[in-house]
């Protein structure tokens, strides 16, 4: 009770809980907007001095998804060779996909690709794909299908 | 003092402390990212990150010697990013990389003189010096079944135009048959192409008569057959290893893994860490347009032909001298197999 009445006392010591709080709320804000301010100029400046060529890391991911025969790429099962740039048909689903890439929200990359042939149109995307910032891009590839192998076409849209 | 001034002075120190901490983490991070290592451990950290991504994308095995120097720092892998740090991880950058389903990592090199990343037979490792041999095959898991009470027939093959067989691949087909006659396998389930010697019971030995083809069992009535040659290639840098099997053969994915454990105990024997192997595959033949000498009727059964080394090359002659290596590596092989 006794500083219960020091703080909320109408005689000068409200004055003390009255103005401080909102001059800390005030100070805390400003700190942190110049934190906030502070980190983004440093870590740009950082973020310049070590840039990567552009579209490497795409690159190399899109090269998991037609190289890797954990992905899409085609595995000849008697020799046990893969054969790159060759997909697979019955690999090209969001299952297998995801299990070759298994991002989170956080993943530098998402994907979605769509595979095209005269006789095919099938589509596949990451799990974390938002339909973002995207880039688009597109391959030749030769699908395997059931013994047989065609041309095709895969669009590529990368999400930054 | 009176009640107000004690409140007034607990505020006044609860502003100091306040104001101290917001110091604190402001110059703290001035001084991390002010720091002229962070950069360097910022690219580290993606270049790291891009190198495994690069892993995961290779079509098969491969080894990456990584050549920026990270002697200063501490690294931390876990399963979807890497850490630069010299001190905590407060000071570290990182950098995210997107592994398969169920990648699972938990590493930390401290000051690592060196760094490999390695992808063999499916599998990511990471360390100082992985010691891993590319030329590993990936051998199916689910195919197998027991050889212990199998005829196996051994067959030391012969060089072009005479009967018998090389001394060397002779000695290694009897150092075969005596590692695996003492592992598990009774000596009267061994059958040769070649007359056998008698089994010394006190020795504990059986061997082939390489010279003599005076009796010869045939691999029809065998289980698993064996073949052994010497390689013999024109072009002098290679020396490899290779397994031949019957296309089509209804054994076919059972001589496979046979042959795939063979090659693999072959290639993670130490004792040929100075030998330069230079490549291993498994070639599945037609018997019918081969011409390669396949002992007969051996289509339906396990057979593996291993043509071992080059005996053209200095690497190939030097292999096939280290006998009971050899023949140890083949046995154990089979043992892994057939247990």
């Amino acid at each position: 009770m006794g500083n219960k009445k020091i703080f909320f006392s109408k005689k000068g010591s409200g004055f003390l809980l009255g103005k401080k709080p909102i001059y800390f709320i005030i100070v805390a804000f400003f700190l942190f907007i110049v934190f906030i301010l502070f980190s983004y100029l440093v870590l740009s400046n950082i973020s310049s001095t070590t840039t990567f060529p552009e579209n490497i890391e795409t690159t190399v991911l899109i090269n998991r998804f037609l190289n890797s025969p954990e992905c899409f790429a085609y595995q000849d099962e008697e020799t046990g060779r893969t054969y790159t740039g060759i997909i697979d048909l019955d690999k090209f689903n969001n299952e297998n996909l995801n299990e070759c890439y298994s991002a989170d929200e956080d993943s530098p990359r998402a994907f979605m690709m769509d595979l095209n042939s005269d006789d095919y149109q099938k589509s596949v995307l990451t799990s974390n794909w938002r339909a973002k910032k995207i880039n688009r891009m597109s391959q030749y590839v030769i699908i395997y299908d059931k013994g047989n192998f065609y041309g095709g076409t895969l669009l590529i849209a990368v999400q930054e | 003092m009176n009640k107000r001034g004690v409140v007034r002075s607990m505020f006044l120190a609860g502003e100091i402390v306040g104001a101290a901490i917001v110091a604190f983490l402001l110059i703290s991070s001035a001084v991390k990212w002010s720091d002229s290592e962070t950069p360097y451990k910022a690219y580290l950290a993606r270049d790291m990150a891009l190198v495994i991504d690069t892993l995961f994308s290779s079509p098969g095995n491969i080894i990456i010697n990584y050549t920026q120097n990270v002697s200063k720092y501490n690294i931390d892998f876990n399963e979807n990013s890497t850490t630069v740090y010299k001190k905590t991880q407060i000071d570290g950058m990182s950098y995210k990389f997107v592994g398969y389903k169920g990648f699972e990592m938990d590493l930390t090199l401290e000051n690592p003189a060196k760094i490999q990343f390695a992808k063999i037979n499916d599998e990511i490792s990471i360390g100082e010096s992985l010691e891993k041999n590319l030329n590993l095959l990936k051998c199916d898991e689910t195919t197998g079944e027991s050889l212990k009470d199998k005829k196996i027939l051994v067959d030391p093959g012969y060089e072009k135009d005479k009967i018998e067989p090389s001394g060397e691949i002779c000695g290694i087909a009897n150092s075969f048959i005596f590692k695996i006659t003492n592992a598990w396998i009774n000596y009267f389930n061994i059958l040769s192409t070649r007359n056998l010697h008698e089994y010394d019971g006190d020795e504990g030995i059986l061997s082939i008569n390489c010279n003599d083809p005076s009796e010869s069992d045939k691999p029809a009535d065998a289980g698993v057959v064996i073949s052994l040659r010497a390689g013999k290639n024109k072009d002098t840098t290679k020396n490899n290893i290779k397994a031949f099997i019957v296309s089509g053969s209804v054994k076919e994915k059972e001589s496979r893994k046979l042959a795939c454990l063979i090659i693999n105990s072959i290639l993670e024997n130490k004792a040929f860490d100075n030998t330069k192997i230079t490549g291993a595959s498994i070639v599945p033949v037609d018997v019918e347009v081969t011409d390669k000498d396949f002992p007969e009727k051996i289509k339906d059964e396990i057979f593996v032909m291993l043509e071992i080394g080059n005996t053209e090359s200095d690497d190939g002659k030097e292999l096939l001298k280290k006998i009971p290596e050899l023949g140890g590596s083949i046995s154990s092989g089979f043992i892994k197999y057939g247990k």
